[in-house]
């Protein structure tokens, strides 16, 4: 009995008493890191602070029982990306259970910063809970899915970025880039919100590829040609809802009902960015995002979007305050897109002044003449 | 078996417009203003107070070149009762107080006073 007393509480609750924890663990173990399963015991505890005991061990208790008997035996080989090299690595053939998972995980998260929340019965058409975030109803659905091409271990150089089927190039399926597959395999997602139009409808995806949001979500969601790389959230500025391209699922029907999409991956803690639906039904709301952002370091494109890229920042530099460098050696500069100049000693009043004549954050302040060009 | 680093934090209290709030920041001796908060701060900022009022252009210390955005507000060292006026950025991971509040208070000659006394030699200088 002494190896079953620090098995994780709350997952015994769930599975059933101590013996069958121990179990469970062993078994799983094989496939998952401890780290993750003291990750997960946290979130089972977080959601029955919100949801109650019960109804934690109701939803659960059969799926994590299956999805361990399920889980893989055997494995295969993937590319992954460790500090910026690529090397393979294997992973396992079937991995439902680190799928069912990371989706405890991503609720155990929202329950922490959740008014109040409610697990719901998984059916085809229904999301997987119901979170009060800031006095707002969001339905949330969690999704784990599997870019083909990691799968078979192939490089993801190989594959074209754009869809090039529009110029009549054939490509097989395994060929395709990679927002196509994401796209394809979100496309009947929306279906799980028809019956809550008026809550914002939250999708938390984690894609597993190699290829970067700029390629990926950006594309599958607003289109093709809104493709970026590398992609910046500060610098994405959300499409209008008329300009957002056709072969995007937030342009397609039924996708309205979608707030927003968030890209998560698997880290501990679980980052991400989000991404918001410009032709949402009910948009995410401010207070909601910054909830997420609590919950999951969530970054929300668009929402907040620095105006000055690097290269508008070094132009307008260029243009409007390098000419002042031998009159104003080492004072500050506050610039606005127009090209206006304010110059000054002293930032707070250098600040105000732009404020009132610029407007509120319609300027950037460099230092005149410094080697680099701006520095705190 | 090797020390771990130790660093200063100080309990300040910041103020944008009206909202307030205190915690605790790492004195930053390297950094001569008032006060960073963690950017990952800045869309609850957003809900809170609207954008911000400005975007400074800065080289971080691996030589990159960022926009940071700022409120204009105040910053004191709690116990000080003495409150500086400072660009508040958002940028990184973790408050940092800069050396203005303690500049406020006159505490940096006595510092540098101490250390003479123990005959070190030393002066607030640019970073070059």
């Amino acid at each position: 009995m002494a190896k079953t007393t620090m098995l994780p509480p709350m997952l015994a609750f769930v599975l059933g008493g101590q013996q069958k924890c121990f179990e469970w663990m062993e078994w799983a173990k094989q496939f998952l890191p401890e780290l993750i399963i003291e990750e997960m015991e946290k979130a089972l505890q977080a959601l029955a602070a919100k949801t109650g005991q019960q109804k934690v061990r109701q939803i659960y208790h059969k799926r994590l029982s299956k999805e361990v008997r399920n889980a893989p035996v055997r494995w295969t080989n993937a590319l992954d990306v460790v500090n910026g090299q690529v090397k393979e690595v294997k992973v396992p053939e079937n991995d439902q259970l680190q799928r069912l998972v990371f989706e405890i995980l991503c609720l155990g998260r929202l329950a922490l910063v959740a008014d109040r929340m409610t697990l719901l019965a998984q059916k085809e058409r229904k999301p997987e809970a119901e979170v009060w975030l800031s006095g707002h109803q969001c339905m949330v659905e969690v999704k784990w899915l599997d870019d083909p091409i990691v799968r078979e271990g192939e490089g993801f150089w190989s594959r074209p970025l754009t869809d090039l089927r529009s110029e009549g190039v054939s490509l097989a399926g395994k060929d395709l880039p990679s927002h196509i597959h994401l796209r394809d395999k979100l496309e009947d997602t929306a279906e799980k919100f028809k019956t809550t139009p008026k809550s914002v409808n939250l999708l938390l995806v984690c894609w597993f590829s190699l290829p970067e949001l700029g390629v990926t979500f950006v594309p599958a969601l607003y289109g093709e040609r809104f493709m970026k790389v590398p992609f910046q959230p500060t610098e994405f500025v959300l499409p209008e809802p008329d300009e957002l391209g056709e072969d995007g699922l937030f342009a397609r029907k039924g996708w309205e009902l979608v707030s927003g999409v968030a890209s998560l991956w698997t880290t501990i803690p679980i980052r991400g960015v989000l991404f918001p639906n410009p032709r949402a039904l009910t948009p995410v709301p401010n207070e909601v995002a910054v909830k997420l952002t609590e919950a999951f370091g969530l970054v929300t494109a668009g929402m907040i979007w620095f105006p000055f890229t690097k290269e508008v920042a070094e132009a307008l530099y260029d243009h409007y305050v390098r000419p002042l460098e031998g009159q104003f050696w080492g004072r500050l500069a506050a610039v606005n897109k127009e090209g206006q100049v304010l110059v000054g000693e002293d930032e707070i009043e250098l600040t105000q002044k732009a404020i009132e004549q610029f407007g509120k954050g319609k300027f950037i302040v460099f230092r005149i003449g410094a080697k680099v060009v701006g520095r705190i | 078996m090797q020390a771990s680093p130790k660093i200063l934090i100080v309990e300040v209290e910041w103020q944008i417009g009206h909202y307030r709030e205190r915690l605790w920041a790492q004195l930053d001796t390297g950094y001569g203003g008032g006060l960073v908060l963690p950017s990952n701060r800045l869309y609850e900022l957003i809900s809170l107070l609207g954008c911000p009022d400005g975007y400074r252009w800065v080289e971080l210390a691996d030589g990159s070149q960022t926009q940071v955005p700022y409120y204009i507000g105040s910053v004191s060292l709690v116990g000080s009762r003495q409150s500086i006026p400072c660009p508040i950025y958002l940028m990184g991971h973790k408050e940092l107080v800069g050396l203005e509040p303690l500049t406020s208070l006159n505490i940096l000659p006595s510092f540098l006073s101490v250390l003479k006394s123990k005959g070190i030699i030393a002066e607030w200088g640019n970073d070059p």
